[in-house]
């Protein structure tokens, strides 16, 4: 018997996902990145038990904020370098792209990264922005669309 | 030489005599039993006060389930059993994968679709404010596409 499966279009294909969408993605990659952080912190800790080293470097409140960002930065830009969305936007049915489509680049990706985890306030613009648009998207001319399936957009 | 039946049985000096008698006998008894009503006799037996007086328990408790037990060679029954036929006949493969894959598909379905109304709602909201065109469009029937995997 071959196995058929549906793969369902959203209603809205192509359309600009705007700030709750965006913002679950969002919830859902912090807890990725959190999760990330805490392997890292216990690897780290099981290593310095081994080595019988001192565990008390600790970076204090203010380093564990630095790091934890940019350990946000590195995942985002990673994401949306590799496949055009993160994990929380793959859950939620979203994805990167330029605005015309095609896939997002090297340096868009990079800079998108920098700007959605140090400047994250600026996501609020998508509250009125006609095109659901954040801050870095009018920058960069990028676009999050609503994009339930699978295919890779349009090369770049 | 003494003389014989056909089944073999030697007549010795009373043997006539003792056929004749026998003969006697067996009319005698086949009569007695017609005559019985051995219906009737049945319907006579209190079965329930018979029962009464049997005591299972101890019955039960005289048998050896455990020695009972090892004469059954469970494994040879269970080696005799097709479980490959049984799972497909029943077809749990099938139901298992279809059933976990609704739950899922389902699910992250519909955290996608509310959290996509909540766009438009709040879209919609935004731009009535703001006084100008909703940025969303009236919703076009979903379309599906069958792909065979």
């Amino acid at each position: 018997m071959s196995a058929v499966a549906l793969q369902e279009i959203s209603p809205r294909h192509g359309q600009p996902a705007g700030i709750v969408s965006r913002g679950a993605a969002a919830l859902v990659d912090f807890g990725v990145v959190w999760l990330i952080s805490a392997a890292i912190s216990l690897s780290v800790d099981l290593v310095q038990s081994v080595l019988g080293t001192d565990a008390s470097n600790d970076l204090g409140a203010l380093g564990a904020v630095l790091a934890g960002a940019a350990l946000l930065f590195t995942y985002l830009s990673l994401c949306w370098i590799v496949g055009g969305r993160t994990l929380g936007q793959l859950l939620l049915g979203l994805r990167v792209r330029r605005v015309g489509g095609s896939r997002i680049g090297f340096f868009q990706a990079v800079a998108r990264g920098w700007m959605a985890t140090y400047l994250l306030a600026l996501l609020l613009w998508s509250v009125v922005s006609r095109r659901s648009a954040a801050v870095w998207d009018v920058v960069l001319r990028t676009e999050v669309v609503y994009d339930w399936t699978k295919a890779e957009p349009h090369p770049k | 030489m003494a003389d014989t039946r056909s089944a073999g049985r030697p007549i010795g000096p009373f043997g006539a005599g003792r056929a004749v008698a026998e003969n006697v006998v067996h009319q005698i008894v086949n009569g007695v039993v017609r005559e019985l009503d051995i219906d009737g006799i049945v319907a006579q037996v209190d079965v329930d006060a018979l029962l009464e007086r049997i005591d299972i328990d101890a019955i039960v408790a005289q048998v050896d389930i455990d020695a009972l037990l090892e004469r059954v060679d469970v494994d040879a029954i269970v080696g005799r059993i097709d479980l490959q036929a049984l799972v497909a006949d029943l077809g749990i493969e099938d139901i298992v994968r279809q059933s976990t894959g609704v739950l899922a598909s389902d699910s992250v379905k519909l955290v996608r679709v509310r959290t996509m109304n909540g766009d438009v709602l709040l879209g919609r909201f935004v731009d009535r404010l703001l006084r100008r065109p909703p940025r969303y469009p009236e919703l076009v029937p979903m379309a599906v596409t069958e792909t065979v995997a």
